[in-house]
């Protein structure tokens, strides 16, 4: 077993001449470091500059700012825990379960959720377990889905998917000899619980709780709408007044900087629990799996077919409104914003990952703790500053310099790519952590580096990890409606813009029927991203 | 189709969506839906362009609130020509920040609606509405006569968050134009029925549409748009004794605009019969001229006294007011 | 010429002090029982733990401030000699510059996996051949690779008898055609007296 620490590759100081081509080499990393922290910084520094007060401490006196953050908090645990709970036996069942059906389209619907715009979500839950809900009547009469009932419900749905990707993905790479030594030793389902798959689990299972933690605590419309009023407000819903109604920078920047502390000292928290352990070289080619028992088998069954149901019946209750109203739809107009849509996603996508990337080979070259953190914390931060905040901030800054109106379409491909950069780079980082673990002497030996060793070998390996985090950045980016909303520019509008437009002026039934169709286009991108081959 | 072509694709209809306002004569910055293909935007448009030999570019921000935030982000930087699409509540706001400059309309020589009782010296009104709460006849059969009853009784309502949305505002208006101080004791009985507050109009309006509740707030136009977009006469409005209050949308000119003659030829053109006769049947607002002919749905509204503050008073009352509404339904 | 001096080891707490030379076309092998530090000496050779103290020279050039990816050394380590993720060929390919290997490099790499029977082999994956034929792959690529220091650490392990007396002769035989030097780690004296011009013992520190 290896732990995370590695020895530096070699023991002397490399000379002049190779210091220079290292530091070449390790350009990327730095200049997509640079540009991850500098945006940041300089979006938060232009609000507060924008304002001559600075940050406003006035709030920290008042109750109901207290009570918005122990609510954020309180319903992002629960919320999380929720998600968990459900995500672990699913995500078992889909690792361990060869003969479920289905799994390949069930990975990504557990993706389709990323890019469902909050509207639709919410009237396909309310369809659902709503007054008049199709599965109300099983709920018993004390069913009230306002409140944390519907909040609960709403991130589950939203975050449950996503950590059912990711753990079933963990535990798959348990490598196929530990299986095997402990079905030869003849350990009953506990031991083997304990002694192959928990210690997968505790390096993966508090970094995705973490996660889930922070999407849940940035939550907002849904968090309004099935919340059930104001007493369910979030941090990010006072970001948004702030910002939005207010317009008033220094209290957003207050609430920005307090979500960044309390939401990201706790992310950290959690990651240090966790932590990436390499146990056995992953061999290719051999896919046995232990047989589960009878119970475990068909229990872990009857849950995915709850979850397929719970995951797709909010989608299929679109249909009969977009049924009614497919004619209807301006179709020049639909057909011109997919175009849009999947152009800035893909873009956007591709800047993730290549961002990611970058990131992660300076991550690599660092052999320090401190350092890897710094890098860490440069990629997963994102996911704690509110995307107004950022694309506001980046707005001010540049405004007198950048005609918008010409160049936005540059900041929504760079925005959303940071976006979706904390998705992409925490998944790629265990993959690239196995490889050096496994491969680091050998590498060495052959004196593998550069664009050679990338295009021979490790871009094969990572393939199928890239594959898979540029599928989740592309829907994240094609869901968006935050920056857009900022830079946006009816020259290119995009999808979830027209639904929001659509929505907004009563055709909410064509509203639903281009949501259809968004989700459409972003299965169809899943399946063409996972069947491209690199 | 592969990646490599898909990008190709995509940066094809990047370089085909071209800068709008680079080459246009008149920018004029507005909300989402009213430059929607179904929104006035189009026709308005084209009408404008023939009669003034000019070209006009839209540029859309999510709603009002977003239009006059970006307007005041970009101070001296804007491009804006006519700012078109902030209503009563914001017009304090505009002022206050000079985004805006006078206009040279005389509204004497327009026949405007009465009850708007118009001279503001830089903003021109070109529609607005009642706010009022909808319900369906089919469900509902004796709705309440006044706001009074509406807030004691025990009816399923569905609100807009005053913090994120126009009608939420608007509410918040109404009960203090109606309650005065004693607002806070009608809020905290409001939220014994209250289903749910939604941060925006059409997550409110949809859960109406699907049986959450009884009455959701929204504008007296809505039956029309039912009526003559769904052949639909069951929704209704409910006319309260108290009166309504009403949101007037409006434009300017932009206090930064190079063209200012044109940008008033613009504004002018709004208040005319042909731009009134369009902007109801695709914004879902009333006209601002009385003299206006419009479908027969429209005779069928209610036609609600109002009642209500002026601009600036919403303006500096507005935070003060959102306090109060937080403090009274959170406990 | 390979010339060790005064070199030395250590790894947790334990040390040991090396000092030895090896001509071109010489083959040493290296004995102890476990635990002894002969992987850790060849890994120091390699470049994978500095040393504490001492030199390492290769033909009068001194290696020690080399990182191990421009060390004129080729190791076999004990495991992870392959990428489990490309095919075998794609593997021996890499042991050549930028993985291109010259048309008679190539030969004589089929060449040998044809004599040790692992020519078959070449399209599949690492996972799908047995460890026996894992330890051959991986010792064609370490043997044929242009350095003139190889290291083998336990190459025969997994080995059995004939192939291993085919393997050990195919080694030696390039050694002294190549004018290569060559340490291998074994446990076996059989294997020292067959193959290695002399042998370096071990003792516990």
């Amino acid at each position: 077993m290896i732990a995370e620490r590695l020895s530096p590759p070699t023991g002397a100081a490399p000379d002049g001449g190779l210091r220079f081509a290292l530091g070449l080499r390790l350009m990327p990393g730095v200049l997509a470091l640079f540009v991850m922290l500098a945006i940041s910084v300089a979006a938060l520094l232009a609000l507060a500059l924008r304002s001559n007060a600075g940050v406003s401490l006035t709030l920290l006196q008042e109750r109901w700012f207290w009570h918005v953050l122990r609510f954020s908090l309180w319903q992002a645990l629960l919320s999380a825990v929720l998600s968990l709970l459900i995500a672990l036996p699913l995500a078992r069942t889909l690792a361990l379960d060869r003969h479920l059906p289905g799994r390949t389209w069930f990975q990504r619907l557990c993706l389709l959720c990323f890019v469902m715009p909050s509207l639709v979500l919410i009237t396909g839950l309310v369809t659902l377990f709503g007054r008049s809900g199709w599965i109300t009547p099983l709920l018993g009469g004390g069913w009230q889905l306002y409140g944390l009932p519907g909040i609960l419900i709403a991130h589950v749905y939203l975050n449950a998917p996503f950590a059912i990707r990711v753990l079933s993905q963990r535990w798959q790479s348990i490598p196929v000899d530990a299986w095997k030594i402990s079905a030869q030793l003849g350990l009953n389902g506990w031991q083997r619980f304990r002694l192959v798959e928990w210690p997968m689990l505790r390096t993966a299972l508090p970094g995705v709780f973490g996660f889930v933690f922070l999407l849940c605590f940035n939550s907002f419309a849904v968090v309004l709408a099935l919340g059930g009023g104001p007493r369910a407000t979030t941090l990010e819903v006072a970001i948004f007044q702030a910002l939005k109604f207010d317009f008033n920078p220094p209290e957003a920047l207050f609430l920005a900087c307090m979500q960044l502390v309390v939401a990201g000292s706790l992310f950290v928290l959690f990651s240090r629990w966790g932590g990436l352990q390499w146990l056995v070289a992953a061999r290719a080619g051999d896919a046995w799996r232990p047989q589960v028992g009878m119970a475990v088998k068909w229990g872990g069954r009857a849950l995915y077919a709850a979850v397929v149901a719970f995951l797709s019946l909010p989608i299929v209750s679109l249909v009969p409104a977009a049924a009614a109203a497919g004619r209807a739809l301006p179709w020049p107009e639909i057909a011109r914003a997919t175009v849009f849509s999947v152009g800035f996603a893909l873009a956007a996508a591709l800047l993730a990952v290549a961002l990611a990337l970058a990131a992660l080979s300076l991550w690599r070259h660092f052999d320090d703790a401190p350092r890897r953190r710094l890098v860490e914390a440069a990629a997963v931060h994102h996911l704690v500053i509110p995307g107004m905040v950022l694309s506001v901030g980046v707005y001010v800054l540049l405004m007198a310099r950048v005609n918008w109106l010409e160049w936005g379409w540059v900041a929504i491909v760079l925005l959303n790519a940071l976006m979706a950069l904390p998705f992409v780079f925490v998944q790629l980082r265990p993959s690239m952590f196995e490889y050096d673990a496994q491969y680091r002497p050998l590498l060495a030996d052959l004196g593998l580096q550069g664009w050679h060793h990338w295009r021979r070998v490790l871009g094969p390996f990572l393939a199928p990890a890239l594959r898979r985090v540029a599928a989740i950045a592309f829907v994240l980016a094609l869901g968006d409606f935050a920056v857009f909303g900022i830079y946006g520019n009816p020259s290119w509008h995009t999808l979830p813009w027209m639904i929001h437009a659509l929505a907004g002026s009563y055709r909410l039934d064509e509203a639903a029927a281009a949501a259809l169709l968004l989700l459409a286009v972003a299965l169809a991108a899943l399946c063409l991203l996972e069947r491209a081959r690199a | 189709m592969n990646i490599r072509s898909s990008l190709a694709f995509a940066a094809l209809a990047l370089a085909a969506g071209n800068a709008p306002a680079a080459s246009a004569d008149l920018t004029v910055y507005t909300y989402e839906s009213f430059i929607s293909s179904w929104g006035p935007g189009p026709a308005l448009k084209a009408r404008f362009e023939a009669q003034c030999d000019c070209t006009i570019a839209f540029v859309g921000a999510e709603d009002g609130v977003a239009l006059l935030n970006r307007v005041r982000l970009e101070g001296a930087n804007t491009r804006a020509d006519v700012i078109l699409g902030l209503d009563d509540s914001l017009i304090a706001e505009a002022r206050a920040h000079a985004l805006v400059r006078p206009h040279s309309i005389d509204f004497a020589s327009v026949p405007m609606v009465a009850a708007l009782a118009w001279a503001d010296d830089s903003f021109v009104p070109f529609d607005f509405g009642y706010f009022a709460f909808i319900y369906d006849d089919r469900k509902v059969s004796a709705p309440p006569a006044s706001l009074a009853e509406l807030v004691a009784g025990p009816a399923r309502v569905i609100y807009q968050d005053p913090r994120t949305s126009t009608p939420g505002l608007g509410l918040l208006h109404w009960m203090r134009a109606v309650y005065g101080d004693a607002a806070p004791a009608a809020w905290a009985r409001l939220a014994q029925h209250t289903v749910t507050v939604t941060s925006g109009w059409s997550e409110a309006y949809n859960m109406f549409l699907r049986g959450e509740a009884d009455y959701v707030l929204s504008y007296t136009t809505s039956p029309a748009y039912h009526a003559i977009a769904d052949g639909n006469a069951h929704y209704r409005a409910v006319r309260f004794a108290e009166g309504h209050v009403a949101q007037v949308e409006v434009a300017a000119l932009s206090a930064h605009t190079d063209d200012a003659v044109l940008a008033n030829r613009f504004l002018a053109f709004l208040l005319s019969r042909e731009a009134q006769e369009i902007i109801p049947v695709t914004n879902w607002m009333l006209p601002v001229r009385s003299d206006v002919a419009l479908p027969e749905a429209f005779e069928q509204l209610i036609r609600p006294d109002r009642i209500g503050f002026v601009a600036d008073e919403i303006g500096a009352r507005r935070a003060a007011w959102v306090r109060e509404w937080r403090d009274a339904v959170s406990r | 010429m390979l010339e060790v001096k005064g070199l030395r080891v250590g790894r947790g707490g334990l040390r040991w002090q090396h000092d030895f030379a090896l001509a071109r076309g010489r083959v040493m092998a290296l004995m102890g029982p476990s635990g002894a530090g002969k992987s850790t000496l060849l890994e120091c050779l390699g470049g994978f733990v500095p040393p504490l103290a001492g030199e390492i020279v290769l033909d009068g050039r001194p290696l020690h401030g080399l990182r191990a990816e421009d060390r004129p050394v080729a190791t076999l380590f004990q495991q992870h000699n392959l990428f489990e993720h490309i095919s075998v060929a794609h593997n021996l390919r890499l042991g050549f510059r930028q993985g291109n290997p010259s048309a008679p490099q190539w030969r004589r790499v089929v060449d040998a996996c044809e004599l040790l029977g692992v020519a078959d082999l070449l399209a599949r994956l690492p996972g799908e051949l047995s460890g026996g034929q894992r330890q051959r792959v991986a010792l064609i690529r370490t043997v044929l690779r242009e350095r003139p220091l190889i290291l083998l650490d336990e190459p025969f392990g997994a080995l059995d008898p004939d192939t291993r007396i085919e393997a050990g002769d195919w080694v030696r035989r390039v050694i002294d055609r190549d004018g290569k030097m060559l340490i291998f780690v074994t446990h076996d004296a059989d294997d020292a007296r067959r193959w290695a011009d002399r042998t370096l013992e071990i003792g516990a520190a």
